[in-house]
């Protein structure tokens, strides 16, 4: 829109996206597992506090203790639904989580359509923290580094795309 | 404005959802802890299960006491188990439990006798390797209880009639709804001599006295902690700092981090102790009359 400034027709602003600069999706995803970490885990955190032993007495412990690994599975697995949930809410409804709201950068569907909560979902499913979901982990934040947009690999395979808005 | 604000009420909606979903979790006591000494809290009338009142009088369960101390014994980094004890003791079986377990640890173990630690509570303070006891609280009432009461006269004053059907002469000992004969009374005492007898040898033993040394002092009287410092009961009379420099002491440690081992009980583990409990009377009432005397110590 052309707008006017004391009767002097200026040109008008046009925005213009390109694909969220690697450091600000990182540093936002940190914010959204500490945002995860404050109002998902904490809840469960009565239950239990990180071992004072190394990892060797952990595993010995939790071995000869099945119901207290029991215990940790039903949480793990409580929190990956709330977190997977967070992620895919807010991503679909609005685009961003708290961390991209800081950064203000968005996530879209690549054909620029209404993006549905389940494909968001698929998208996120990095998330989970079982087998064969695990491998993940590693290969979807890599592919980032190659990509053209910085598409993670399950962003690539849903035609997700994040992205940070320039006004010009 | 208006994404963040979808953004604060998302976030609030899940961490209500996960406190909410916390909360019907039955976890286990301890899990991972961050401290080198174990408190276990022994806190209320000792019996082997806890009904799972919501209100009413505050229940130690031995079964659960029990698996507190194999966590602790189990965890690594766990060196030494402190057990505040504040009982006034129940039944012996429970309280015999207790003690056992506390011999099986292989750390040490030492007592803190808060305001009572006496007979069944008692029994399982002496089973640790070090008592301290504040000086004004109650100990020792080292004995055996098992009074009722009996309704036989007031059901008589009411016209309800007790009617005895029993195979095996002594199979409704102690039933409330008619007199003792002496014969009960009497085997009903021997019983309880028994255990007594069984009570005086455990502390003996625990506490390195001798036999008749402690069956002088096992007529159920209590003892103040002043009082029972004196006759060799406790170690020493003090507070939780006095029983924490005795584990530094033991330990060779400059500072020791306490961490309470306890059993989390969801509102699930209530609400199903609630209703199993109400379904065991609702059940005991139609099918069964079998009721013994408890035996408390």
């Amino acid at each position: 829109m052309p707008r006017k400034k004391r009767g002097v027709d200026l040109p008008g602003m046009r925005t213009v996206e390109s694909g969220a600069q690697l450091w600000k999706r990182i540093v936002a995803f940190f914010i959204d597992i500490l945002v995860l970490d404050i109002i998902i885990i904490a809840p469960f955190r009565k239950y239990f506090s990180m071992p004072a032993g190394g990892i060797a007495e952990s595993v010995e412990f939790l071995a000869n203790n099945p119901e207290v690994t029991q215990t940790l599975k039903i949480i793990l697995f409580l929190s990956t639904i709330l977190a997977l949930l967070y992620f895919s809410i807010l991503e679909s409804r609005i685009g961003q989580t708290l961390g991209k709201y800081i950064f203000k950068i968005y996530v879209r569907s690549e054909d620029k359509k209404q993006l549905s909560f389940w494909k968001v979902l698929l998208s996120n499913i990095t998330l989970i923290p079982f087998f064969p979901f695990i491998i993940l982990w590693i290969v979807d934040p890599i592919h980032m580094f190659f990509s053209k947009n910085n598409q993670r690999l399950m962003e690539k395979f849903t035609k997700i795309i994040t992205v940070q808005k320039y006004v010009v | 404005m208006g994404n963040l604000k979808t953004i604060i009420f998302v976030i609030l909606a899940l961490w209500l959802s996960a406190f909410i979903l916390s909360a019907f979790i039955p976890a286990p006591g301890g899990v991972f802890v961050d401290g080198n000494v174990a408190l276990i809290k022994i806190d209320g009338v000792i019996m082997t299960e806890d009904p799972g009142s919501f209100f009413g009088t505050k229940i130690a369960s031995a079964s659960e006491i029990v698996k507190l101390i194999e966590l602790a014994d189990e965890n690594p980094s766990v060196e030494a188990i402190l057990f505040e004890i504040n009982s006034p003791g129940g039944s012996a079986v429970a309280s015999l439990e207790i003690a056992s377990a506390i011999k099986d640890a292989n750390k040490t173990t030492v007592a803190y006798i808060r305001e009572v630690g006496a007979s069944g509570g008692y029994w399982a303070a002496s089973a640790t390797d070090y008592i301290v006891a504040n000086p004004l609280a109650v100990t020792g009432s080292i004995g055996v209880i098992s009074s009722y009461l009996e309704f036989s006269g007031f059901m008589e004053k009411y016209g309800i009639s007790y009617q005895r059907l029993v195979a095996g002469k002594f199979k409704d000992i102690g039933t409330p709804y008619r007199n003792l004969t002496s014969e009960e009374e009497k085997i009903l005492l021997e019983k309880l001599d028994l255990i007594h007898d069984y009570f005086v040898s455990a502390v003996a033993e625990n506490r390195g006295m001798n036999e008749s040394e402690v069956k002088e002092l096992a007529t159920g009287m209590f003892y103040l902690g002043a009082e029972a410092e004196e006759l060799n009961l406790v170690d020493k009379t003090g507070d939780l700092e006095t029983a924490k420099n005795y584990i530094k002491d033991k330990l060779k440690v400059d500072e020791i981090t306490l961490v309470e081992y306890k059993e989390h009980s969801s509102f699930f583990d209530i609400f199903s102790a609630k209703l199993n409990e109400n379904f065991f009377f609702f059940g005991k009432g139609l099918v069964s009359s079998d009721e013994k005397p408890l035996i408390m110590t």
